[in-house]
């Protein structure tokens, strides 16, 4: 189960990192050229190569954003339709380029962290847990403890999201407000308990910092409204039928493409990080049909495991050893879209170079080969059941080569 | 039933502009003026709020604050509003705080505010984040096509120019901002009601 999880570029070379999913060990290889694998170009933000024109189509390019309202983002696709069906598509990289990994370098690193946590603001969460995984030299459990905690809070709300995006897709505009409501539930804990609505700030090196412990009783309200939204959207033939068979990854396209995370677990592939997290103990939830409704089903399964982890924790501020290791080293965390990677090179504390893949730059590419081939009323709900964005697909590395 | 879901819900709705609640505002904003921060924000020992990124590594008290916009060409609509959404760099936060606009907590039809798809039918520019290269000739055409009278509302800290080297003003002419990062919905919609030249207090 070995994969290529992420490509920098250093040193004049190729750095690539292999991920073994079911033992966690991680391999990283320089090298002359980009390796064989489909996903390679995606990941240094190339995505070019996947637009498969067939010979003698009559299919027209549509370029799909990166200010059109159905995306809500800067970014975009390339779209070959014809009529209605999508004969081919690719996601276009770099309207988010922004160069805020530069931004994190040779600072003090509660500075870094801060930017870090501005990368992509929805899983700032998962990204600092992943760069303190990288960097910390004495981890303490009883903050891991609580790092996870808010890990699992930044799942729910993205969870919530997603299914909030998927009912309006279906126009199930009684559900999506629900779901919308839920969302925003979960952010307001947040904001109660790190004085911040998306966590930022909350985790330092060595140390969480938690405001008001007794917001985190607000959840179980949460809950018992979750299970009760979840028997009545489920019951829905309309809204199952939208997304039953619609945007289909076989477990074939999840390993020829390297995909993690929802998408993989959608595919009956267990790749999941916390699976090997000595913080977790962690089986993943995965569902076998590859399609928009798999992908659901797995994030209401995760909300419930979710649960499950936070209520056996204790959430309060903890601090310990903050020293740091220096030198080249990999953290990971599960987002709730799929694993973010975090390389960081430290040399006297401060971060020196940084290298950061988010799930997106190649979830991105296997949501363009499930949704090929569909029609394009189809591709809101292709596109919401991966849960990815462009700011996490743009992210990519700072620091010399 | 949803209906029955709905009613035993209740109305969750904001009772903003008439008040604010504290789950409504987040406690990371400076309630005094830095004598220095690490991301620009003072300048020339002067505190520049839009460029505060609220990462709080600053020794000032932090809390909730409802008043941290500025707008200084406002619209004289005193109703409705029209809005074209533009995200030109963001870390997709303030994406979802204003798609929390639409949520039943904030609900901003009540207050006549509508969010349109193409800028030819808005009255606001909405924008948020860095100018990245790809962005800066979306945002220049997008203003363009707006009918007159148009407006520019920036939101956040980076589309002010934190953690960037370029700001939204550098390209389109800016008529207010909504400091935070990212703002709180409540904090956006005051931002909306004060450029349409609405009461706020």
């Amino acid at each position: 189960m070995k994969a290529l999880s992420a490509i920098f570029k250093k040193g004049g070379k190729y750095l690539t990192v292999w991920l073994d999913y079911n033992t966690g060990k991680a391999e990283l290889e320089f090298r002359d050229s980009l390796p064989d694998r489909k996903i390679a170009p995606a990941l240094i933000g190339e995505t070019g190569a996947y637009m498969k024109i067939p010979p003698g189509t009559n299919a027209v390019p549509l370029t799909f954003g990166p200010a059109a309202g159905g995306l809500g983002q800067a970014g975009a696709f390339e779209i070959l339709t014809y009529g209605e069906r999508i004969v081919a598509i690719r996601p276009v990289y770099g309207y988010k380029r922004r160069g805020l990994e530069r931004a994190m370098l040779n600072r003090p690193i509660d500075e870094s962290l801060a930017v870090l946590e501005r990368a992509t603001g929805n899983f700032a969460m998962a990204y600092t847990y992943a760069f303190l995984k990288a960097v910390e030299a004495n981890p303490d459990e009883e903050v891991w403890e609580v790092r996870k905690v808010l890990l699992e809070l930044e799942r729910l709300y993205n969870h919530f999201n997603a299914i909030h995006k998927l009912a309006g897709a279906a126009s199930q505009k009684v559900a999506t407000m629900h779901f919308h409501a839920l969302e925003e539930d979960v952010l307001r804990i947040f904001s109660r308990l790190t004085g911040h609505r998306y966590g930022f700030g909350a985790n330092r090196p060595g140390e969480v910092r938690i405001l008001e412990p007794k917001a985190m009783e607000r959840l179980r309200g949460i809950k018992e409204e979750f299970h009760s939204l979840r028997e009545e959207l489920l019951e829905s033939k309309i809204f199952i039928d939208r997304l039953h068979t619609t945007c289909r990854l076989t477990r074939e396209d999840v390993m020829e493409l390297d995909a993690v995370g929802i998408a993989a677990r959608g595919s009956s592939v267990p790749r999941d990080v916390r699976t090997f997290d000595r913080f977790y103990s962690y089986k993943p939830v995965t569902c076998k049909d590859g399609d928009a409704l798999a992908r659901l089903m797995i994030r209401i399964g995760e909300v419930e495991k979710s649960f499950e982890i936070i209520e056996g924790s204790e959430v309060r501020s903890v601090r310990s050893d903050p020293s740091l290791k220096d030198g080249l080293n990999l953290g990971l965390a599960e987002a709730s879209h799929g694993d973010v990677l975090v390389l960081a090179e430290l040399e006297g504390g401060r971060l020196r170079w940084i290298g950061l893949r988010g799930a997106s730059r190649i979830n991105y590419v296997a949501f363009a080969k499930g949704i090929t081939g569909n029609i394009f009323t189809d591709f809101p709900f292709g596109l919401e059941s991966f849960g990815l964005n462009f700011a996490d697909a743009d992210l990519w590395q700072g620091g010399e080569d | 039933m949803w209906i029955i879901k709905g009613l035993r819900k209740g109305v969750i709705t904001s009772d903003y502009p008439k008040k604010v609640s504290d789950d409504e505002l987040s406690p990371s904003f400076p309630l005094k003026a830095p004598a220095e921060c690490p991301f620009g924000a003072v300048e020339d020992g002067k505190f520049d709020l839009k460029r505060c990124i609220s990462c709080r590594l600053c020794s000032v008290p932090f809390g909730r604050k409802l008043d941290v916009d500025e707008v200084t060409n406002p619209l004289n609509f005193k109703r409705s509003l029209h809005v074209f959404f533009l995200d030109v760099g963001t870390c997709h936060a303030c994406n979802r705080e204003v798609a929390q606009l639409h949520s039943p907590y904030y609900d901003v039809h009540r207050l006549g505010i509508f969010f349109t798809p193409t800028p030819k039918h808005a009255d606001v520019l909405l924008v948020a984040g860095c100018p990245t290269d790809g962005m800066i000739p979306v945002l220049k055409e997008a203003y363009e096509l707006m009918p007159e009278p148009k407006r520019v509302l920036v939101l956040g800290a980076c589309s002010s120019g934190a953690l960037c080297e370029r700001k939204v003003e550098d390209f389109v002419p800016v008529d207010g901002y909504v400091a935070g990062c990212p703002p709180n919905p409540v904090q956006i919609i005051r931002g909306l009601l004060k450029m349409a030249g609405r009461d706020v207090e």
